[in-house]
């Protein structure tokens, strides 16, 4: 048994995303180039900025998930994440947060369009508006969000470069030294998120305000992250390097990983509604208000939003809970593949609730609108298709499993 | 009761306890042999067997065949049992004995009964998850037969012991020791109850 297992390891294919590269970025810049010329249009710009904005939040959550179970990981040296941890530094490298702050210029150079508070007509009459204007400010604003994208570059690039000079050095200081960054760096990293989803999303609708929405944004962030993670690893499970390390003891403590991101995103959804719910203020159940099927402002009456918010309740939660309790699940890579896949999926809808009832138009027109969807998943494509190529591109850059650290092979050894 | 059995196999433990053969134990000198002796037994078709060891040792379980899901089975329906009661009790409270009007919301507000719904259902989980793996585990036990077993004072130090118990079918008091005597074992002992 064991014998044929090593034969059967040894003629393995080797895992290679290479040749996502070109394709994608491909794709990528002719639809980011679609989106730019909808985008400086001014009859179409209202949609178009809002769907594209959601495509860019979108690869935000899955890029700041990934850099919080990074930086994780490295604090605590994890065996748990070991096996996605390439996968991880793929999402979040510095070429990603570049490219995310480049494809944010369009918002940066006309705020206005979706931002009412950018807009000082609107401001003037506004006495809640002119409160806020100390933070909500053009220069402040725009400077916030490139210092904050560009400074996660900078640390994405600081570990990552650390983690390959270990790679040729073999020196464990250098990974001491990521434990004790890791640590100081994921204080900064969660403050510094918290103003960027303030900024980004939270500003959508000034009049409304929420303490949880940054950490809510990073949790559900994590759990796409994870759950893109474990995707990749479940399908390249027979592929080399995977492999050589892939046991049912590992599938299912990553699986367990993921069902307590499940209950975390349950914990913080919960959180914000439940206190919102029970302080029963006008200015902060306005959030719940535009996107509910039964309590909607005038106007909105057929617009049932809350129909996604059904199923965010259900796929987001419930499915994925109960599936993943399941230890026959967690126990063989294509079952577990299935549900994480599911999960990521879903994350799409959770970035469009959060987004697009957020924006003047939209919210009138309900989640079912041909056009809009159809420009949605085009904003949805275009920042993908970039995001994907220069992931694939750095998981080519380095073994797709750490060679420093020999944890998961020796526990797959000890097995047979 | 076994015709081998002598008076000098009763204890202190009174005069049910110590009677007749428990099972057929084998004593290894490393986790490696008691991991493969373990496996070999299990292809032998032996059912009833336990191993006993200073330290956990990886896959030893499942080289014993021991597969039992009785605990994750009772600890969900403690958590749904304690889900229900949960939402009873606020249930009961606040629509049936004293319902009260509180900031205009309904009287069944489904919001407002989450949290406490969520922690009974964590409470009674854990304490079932405590509880039944106690009684399934027949603990707290005084008196158990693997202590009879020649030198198991080194199960905490440095040997490593396979127990297979006269309840398995297959269970032959010469055949299992000749058996066990083929796997490398040091020592093997039929063990009184």
């Amino acid at each position: 048994m064991a014998h044929e297992e090593t034969l059967e390891t040894r003629t393995a294919p080797s895992a290679d995303f290479s040749k996502l590269t070109y394709p994608f970025g491909l794709v990528g810049v002719v639809l980011v180039g679609v989106c730019l010329a909808m985008m400086f249009n001014p009859a179409t710009q209202h949609q178009w900025m809002g769907s594209f904005l959601y495509g860019w939040a979108f690869w935000l959550s899955v890029s700041l998930g990934a850099m919080g179970l990074t930086l994780l990981h490295h604090t605590v040296r994890g065996q748990w994440t070991l096996s996605i941890l390439r996968f991880l530094e793929g999402m979040a490298s510095w070429q990603n947060f570049v490219a995310l702050t480049v494809l944010f210029v369009p918002f940066l150079l006309n705020p206005v369009v979706l931002y009412e508070w950018a807009d000082h007509n609107v401001v003037a009459n506004d006495p809640v508006l002119m409160r806020k204007e100390w933070f909500l400010h053009q220069p402040a604003w725009q400077i916030r969000i490139v210092f904050v994208l560009l400074s996660f570059a900078v640390m994405a690039w600081g570990f990552r470069n650390s983690a390959m000079r270990q790679e040729k050095s073999h020196d464990f200081k250098l990974e001491s030294g990521r434990s004790s960054w890791g640590a100081a760096s994921l204080v900064y990293f969660f403050l510094a998120s918290t103003l960027l989803w303030t900024d980004v999303g939270m500003s959508l609708e000034p009049h409304w305000s929420s303490t949880m929405y940054g950490p809510w944004q990073l949790v559900a962030g994590a759990g796409a992250a994870l759950s893109l993670g474990i995707t990749l690893l479940c399908i390249n499970a027979k592929n080399k390097p995977f492999t050589d390390i892939i046991t049912k003891d590992l599938t299912r403590d990553i699986g367990n990983m993921m069902f307590a991101f499940t209950m975390l995103w349950g914990y913080t959804t919960v959180s914000q509604f439940l206190i919102i719910w029970n302080g029963n203020l006008p200015e902060f159940t306005s959030y719940f208000a535009r996107r509910s099927s039964a309590v909607h402002p005038a106007g909105m009456e057929a617009n049932h939003w809350g129909a996604l918010g059904l199923l965010l309740i259900l796929g987001r939660f419930f499915i994925p809970f109960f599936v993943l309790l399941a230890p026959r699940v967690k126990a063989k890579p294509e079952r577990l593949m299935k549900i994480t896949g599911f999960i990521f999926v879903i994350h799409m809808f959770d970035i469009l609730m959060l987004i697009v009832p957020s924006l003047a138009d939209r919210v009138k027109q309900g989640p079912v609108n041909p056009a809009a969807n159809l420009t949605d998943i085009i904003g949805l494509l275009a920042v993908g298709s970039i995001w994907i190529a220069l992931f694939s591109l750095k998981t080519q850059k380095a073994t797709l499993l750490p060679g420093y650290d020999h944890r998961l092979q020796e526990a797959k050894a000890h097995v047979h | 009761m076994s015709a081998t059995h002598t008076s000098s196999n009763m204890n202190a433990y009174g005069p049910n306890l110590g009677t007749g053969t428990w099972a057929v134990v084998a004593e290894f000198d490393s986790p490696e042999k008691l991991v493969s002796a373990a496996e070999a037994a299990r292809r032998a078709g032996f059912k009833k067997m336990d191993a006993y060891s200073p330290f956990p040792i990886h896959g030893l379980s499942d080289a014993i065949g021991f597969r039992d899901m009785k605990v994750p089975f009772s600890v969900f329906a403690g958590g749904l049992t304690g889900g229900a009661f949960g939402y009873g009790l606020q249930f009961y409270v606040h629509v049936l004995d004293y319902p009260m009007n509180v900031g205009g919301k309904p009287l069944v507000s489904l919001p407002s009964m989450i949290p406490i719904t969520y922690e009974c259902t964590i409470l009674f989980a854990g304490l079932t998850a405590f509880f039944s793996m106690l009684a399934y585990n027949r603990l707290p036990k005084p008196y158990h037969s693997i202590f009879n077993t020649p030198g198991f004072e080194r199960a905490t130090q440095d040997r490593f012991f396979l127990a297979i118990e006269k309840e398995d079918p297959q269970f032959d008091p010469e055949k299992t020791a000749q058996f066990l005597r083929e796997l490398d074992a040091l020592n093997v002992s039929e063990v009184e109850a």
